[in-house]
This record gives C-alpha cells, structure tokens and sequence, in this order.
C-alpha cells in the first residue's frame, strides 16, 4: 500500500487547511476524545437545534494530518444532518475504516460519500485507524450527551 | 566501525516493506543477534529444566547456567560484591519494585520523593501509586534550554522530607545523559538513597555502578541485545533485606508450616515462580556479544552517528531537533515543520525505516518542551551511515508529500 493513497489530496488539503477548526459560539453538546498512544485530541462541539438537528459542528484539536482531516471533513459531513441521520453515519464511518469496505457507505448520500471515502486506504495501516476514527468517537460522545473526556 | 555486523542480525535478512529494514528504533527495544537466538533454542533443545528446585544433574546443570547469568550481569554494571542483581520481568517491574516493595516501607504521609522531567513514565507512575496511596509530594528537577538536567537546583529541591531520588541514566527522547554521579553526591550529603532507570544506559554507556555509587540501578534485558521477559534490579546489598517480597509462591520460601512462614534469604525471596529462565540463560549471550565489541567501541559508534545525523539534519531547515544536550547518547528527537510525526512515522516505514513517533511514554518532557509529540531516532550497533542517508531521504520524502498543498 503505498503511502499516496493514503494521504490523497482531499486529506492533505483538509489537514493543511482544516474546515470548521473553532470552538462555537454556542453550543449544546460538546466531547473531548484523547488517543493516549499518540496525543491526540479532538473536541467536538455540536449546536442541536430543537428538532434535534445538527444546526453547527466544529472541533479544536491536536493531531496528524489523518485525525485533522477526519474531524474536518466529519464536520462537513454532519452539519445539517438530523441526531438520527448523523449516528447512522457514525457507524458507517466507523466500520468502513475498519473493514476498508465501501460498500458500508451505501446509505450515505453521494457527496459525503465521496468525501468519506478518501479514507479508504487507513484500514490498511491499522496503527492509523484511530486517527480516523477520533474525531467521530467525540462526535457520538457528543450527542449522547456525554461530556468526560474519552481515553479513546 | 563494526564492519557485517549487519549479518549477525537475522532480521536484516528481511525485507520491510519491499525495503531494506532500516532499525532506528533500539531505544524502544533492540534487535536481537543469532547468538541470543541460538542460546533460546539450545537451552529449550539440550539443557531444559527447571531451577533451583530438582537435584538432578540437568536441573543443576540449569540452575548453574541461570546463576552464571547473574554472576556476569554483576561485572558487566560494575557491581562487584556490594550489589545483587534480581531479576524481574522487565525495568519497569524492577523500578515499580523498588517503589513499592522498598520506598514504601519507609515513607509517611507528607513525605517527599524527586524525579525529573526526562523520566519515563516507568520511573513516574509507580511513584505516583505511592502519592495515591500515601499521600506524598513528587518533586520535578527541572531541565534546562539544552534539555539537560538542572542538577544545581537539586539541592534546594531538598527538605529533610525527601525520601528517595529517582533519575533516569539516560533521556529515551533527548539522549540526554544525567551527571548521575553528582547526583549521588548531593543525595549522600543528606542520607537519601538514589534510584537509577538505567533502561537506556546499560546497552549503550559506561556502566560502573559501584563508582556511580547509586543505591538501586533498574534495566532490562531485551533493550542489550537480549530476550524480552527479562530485567534486572541492581540491589544495594545493605538494603536487599529491606525489600519485602513482592510475589508469595514457590521458589521463594525458607520454611513453610499452617503458622506461618518465613522467606528466603538475599534474591531468592524476589524471585518467586519459575522464572523466565531460557531468557535469562540466553542472556548471558547478550553480554558475552556487548563485551566482546567492547562498550567503549559502541559508546563511540554510536556517538560517531548522532553527531553525524545532527549535522545532516541541519541542512533541512524544516527539522527542527527537540533539544541538543551537552552530554548525548545515541538517541535523539526531532519534528518536521507542520507534518506530524505519526505521518512521519508511517510514510519513513513505507521506505523500510523503523523510528518512534509519538510521545515515547514522556507526556511531561513533551509538556516542558511545548510539543505534542515528535519522531524518535536511536541507534544501536548495527546502524551506519547509510541508515542515516536513509533517513534524510525519507524526511524529504515526507516533506514532498505534504508539500503539494
């Protein structure tokens, strides 16, 4: 496996230049997720509107380029999306990386699929898939309305 | 210097990766030579059984050759007499001993202990079980800008609360060596005992225990070329009868009745169950293969590289070296400007080269240096120059990578 596919331009350009990268203004979830191994953070806030839609998502973190465009892309992917929709992708995400299966992504709609799938090669390097999946681990976290800090 | 010593080293035959294994990585564990392998094999294959318990010739024949391990360990950490060496499972097991099954005894509330900002979390978290149990203060010695140990402010670290001191032979992340010596003489001016984690010195230092005059020196085996499961506790004698046991079972006993029991005398009491033995028979190989290089051929060897590596690296602008201590060993930490070392780490291991990204188990020297992590670069006998070619491609190669955006 070579490491170009791995680091494919849409991760280095959401690492280099990361999306929603602050904390919100306002807020009613929010999570922090820590890769003890590496040192790694990424704090999730979310602003769920009544209807319990996504209606905000943002993170500040710390990381490698894989976790930094995770959590960046993860923030486009889930804005605007309902709590159901978004856990649904969760998962998806989560077993995708793990079984480099895109065939998992099947429910997601096609441009956050495109999006997603760009992560295709970390299952290949299984020291990385926590990098992947940080950010998403806080996002759940999040929504489950739960605030300790996850020793992921 | 050591010319095909490559070839005593069966992992090189393979590749990594498509590559060639380029193993900078000994500071986290070394590779092992065939003659360590061999004396596995050949302990399990001819001379198997258990120690110190049967009379009959094959299990006095083992029991002398796990002895003779000892007796050798001895010479080669300059321990003569005044020291015993027991062996556990590995440095940590034998600092985590050393806090428990000896400091404790000792240490009352309120009491205080001294570590470093170098340490390791061996040498941090079974102290810390003791401040969770007891309720004592850790005291920092703090570095300086170079990275090196702030050895003038250890004596107003000092109350007459201090109850032990506890340092790192050598920083696993900056290479940074500790004046252990100096150390020593500050702490016997005060009646307090010193603890060494030797991890990253026996293998790769001068090593003279009894001159360093420390009360207790922890390493491991499989970081000198030899098996894992296996390290040693360097035990001042005056004290090898203050240590409680710290596993009951067999193997470690005098006299057994319903009443009561009473243990064995000197290391035995240390060591109880059937130890890892063809390890630490095999052991004795790794001492043999380190003092027949001579340790002062691999002090320089490896010193040759650092030096070598550093004044390579500095050419690229992008790396930037955690620190550059006055007194180094063979290890050393850097981070390339805005690529992590985890992306570092993975795309070096596509072209064969092993390093250490991360945090090297030292959150609180990253925390004091003002870095989240870093790429750790060790070397061992078997490094050369080309390692080191090797590794300035593949910091390029990083760099082209995330230079594209």
């Amino acid at each position: 496996m070579s490491v170009k596919k791995l680091y494919q331009d849409l991760i280095l350009d959401h690492s280099t230049n990361p999306r929603n990268n602050k904390e919100l203004d306002s807020f009613n979830r929010n999570a922090e997720a820590f890769n003890q191994l590496c040192g790694d953070r990424s704090h999730v806030f979310i602003k769920l509107s009544n209807s319990t839609t996504i209606e905000e998502i943002s993170f500040k973190g710390e990381g490698c380029a894989i976790c930094i465009a995770s959590s960046s892309i993860m923030t486009e992917v889930l804005k605007q999306k309902s709590e159901k929709s978004a856990f649904l992708i969760i998962h998806s995400f989560t077993k995708f990386i793990e079984k480099a299966d895109e065939a998992v992504l099947s429910s997601v709609i096609e441009s956050d699929r495109t999006k997603l799938s760009s992560f295709i090669s970390v299952a290949k390097f299984p020291m990385r898939v926590k990098c992947a999946t940080l950010p998403w681990i806080a996002a759940e976290s999040a929504l489950h309305n739960k605030t300790k800090k996850i020793n992921a | 210097m050591f010319k095909d010593i490559k070839n005593q080293f069966p992992i090189f035959k393979n590749k990594t990766n498509g590559k060639d294994l380029v193993y900078l990585d000994s500071a986290n564990s070394s590779q092992k030579p065939q003659s360590v392998i061999d004396a596995v094999s050949n302990f399990y294959s001819n001379e198997f059984a258990n120690v110190g318990r049967g009379i009959y010739s094959l299990a006095v024949n083992a029991s002398e050759k796990y002895e003779l391990t000892r007796t050798n360990l001895k010479s080669f950490v300059g321990a003569s007499d005044d020291y015993e060496i027991v062996f556990t499972k590995n440095a940590t097991e034998s600092l985590n001993l050393v806090a428990t099954c000896f400091a404790e005894k000792f240490i009352k509330d309120g009491d205080e202990i001294i570590l470093t900002e170098l340490e390791h979390h061996a040498n941090y978290v079974p102290w810390h079980f003791l401040r969770k149990r007891k309720n004592v203060v850790i005291k920092f010695l703090p570095i300086d800008e170079q990275g090196d140990l702030k050895v003038e402010e250890l004596e107003k670290l000092i109350t007459p609360k201090t109850k032990i001191i506890s340092v790192t032979h050598m920083s696993n992340v900056t290479g940074s060596i500790t004046p252990l010596e100096e150390i020593v003489a500050i702490a016997k001016k005060h009646n307090i005992p010193v603890s060494v984690d030797g991890t990253q010195g026996a293998a790769h230092l001068d090593l003279d225990i009894k001159k360093i005059d420390c009360d207790f020196y922890s390493f491991s085996g499989h970081k000198m070329y030899g098996p894992t499961g296996v390290g040693l506790l360097a035990i001042k004698y005056k004290w090898l009868n203050d240590f409680d046991p710290f596993i009951g079972g067999g193997g470690m006993i005098d006299y057994v009745s319903k009443k009561d029991i009473a243990y064995a005398r000197g290391v035995w009491k240390m060591e109880a169950g059937t130890m890892p033995t063809a390890e630490v028979v095999a052991l004795n190989e790794s001492i043999s293969f380190i003092n027949k290089l001579e340790k002062k051929n691999i002090i320089k060897h490896e010193l040759d590289l650092t030096q070598l590596a550093l004044e390579k690296l500095k050419t690229n602008n992008s790396v930037k070296v955690l620190t550059s201590p006055k007194n180094q060993g063979g290890v050393f930490s850097f981070n390339i400007d805005k690529i992590h070392s985890h992306d570092v780490s993975t795309i070096l291991d596509q072209e064969g080269i092993a390093v250490r990204g991360g945090h090297h188990c030292c959150q609180i020297l990253h925390e004091v240096l003002n870095v989240n992590s870093s790429v750790r670069v060790s070397f061992g006998v078997y490094n050369d120059e080309n390692d080191i070619d090797a590794l300035c491609e593949g910091i390029k190669k990083c760099q082209k990578i995330f230079e594209k955006k």
